[in-house]
């Protein structure tokens, strides 16, 4: 076998969840307060432009059939979840199974100032369900993630744990946290040792 | 702690999600190599350092990352208003600042 391929098979690259190390060891599915799952295969592109660019809006439209959402707040479609991160900068979450080259399609359709950057890599969307779900936030975050202020459709970037995290409001009791990736293990760990009393189950394989 | 309106999130946030910038409305000499040394300093290293009303960037570190404006007694600590950057203190913009 030659060197380069002796090499090759010895460090041959496994996509490895940022969970991969915490998982294992935190599996309780009947006894958790709050179940902790990791959404992988998706690919998350910042997105920035002026608000008031009417081409940018449109062609955002065009190719992830959703709108730009306004202050504080994210918007659906079946192809991706857009996030306000900035008065110019939006965050877009697209499945690869219903969009596979979204860059691609983006740059195509927008023309003009704006930027679209694949983040993928550095960030990872984890997703928070459960009872105890409340709780765990009040002691991660000095942000007030009460239904009555941060209800569906309302994300905020904030402190979590000692690290920052995008958080959004899915429903009721279920909340996604976008992570940069190398505080996945950290913030998972976080997560798990303060729900000590009331259980975390850490989905996923 | 304090509660500081961020203008661009529209809400008020704890002081923990923001870092301080110092003196705002420092405008930069627009042909430094004109300046004599000490013209130069002044606008590196001096600051007013007042006792009473401030006017100050504050950075949004952990939230939107832009840079704003704060009027901030240094006395009392009260926060009389946040602005944007790019608008004076009258509320007007400023020369060169259309986001453009
Ligand atoms: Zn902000």
């Amino acid at each position: 076998m030659s060197e380069s391929a002796e090499m090759g098979q010895r460090f041959a690259p496994v996509l490895e969840s940022p969970l991969h190390y915490v998982r294992a060891r935190h599996r309780n599915p009947a006894a958790a307060a709050v179940t902790l799952s990791e959404r992988s295969a998706c690919i998350l592109l910042n997105l920035r432009g002026s608000p008031e660019n009417e081409p940018f809006r449109e062609s955002v439209r065009a190719v992830l059939h959703v709108e730009l959402p306004e202050v504080g707040r994210s918007a659906d479609s079946e192809l991706a979840s857009i996030y306000w991160l900035g008065p110019d900068e939006w965050l877009a979450v697209v499945d690869q199974a219903t969009l596979a080259e979204p860059v691609a399609a983006l740059r195509g359709a927008i023309q003009g100032h704006v930027s679209i950057v694949d983040v993928s890599s550095a960030q990872s969307l984890l997703a928070v369900q459960g009872a105890g779900v409340a709780e765990l936030l009040q002691k991660a975050s000095v942000y007030d993630f009460h239904p009555r202020e941060f209800g569906p459709g309302r994300c905020a970037q904030t402190t979590f744990a000692k690290a920052t995290a995008l958080v959004r409001c899915v429903g009721e009791e279920h909340f996604e946290l976008i992570v940069r990736r190398s505080f996945i293990d950290y913030v998972a760990r976080w997560i798990v040792d303060a729900c000590a009393e009331s259980g975390c189950h850490i989905s996923g394989t | 702690m304090l509660q500081i309106y961020c203008p661009y999130c529209q809400e008020l946030r704890e002081e923990e999600e923001f870092s301080p910038s110092g003196e705002a409305h420092i405008a930069r000499p627009r042909d430094p190599e004109s300046l004599s040394d000490e013209q130069w300093g002044d606008y590196l290293f001096f600051r007013k350092n007042p006792r009473g009303l401030h006017r100050e960037m504050w950075h949004h570190s952990a939230g939107c990352r832009r840079y704003f404006n704060v009027e901030r007694d240094t006395v009392s600590y009260v926060i009389a208003r946040s602005y944007p950057i790019g608008e004076d203190p009258a509320g007007a913009m400023v020369e060169g600042h259309d986001h453009e």
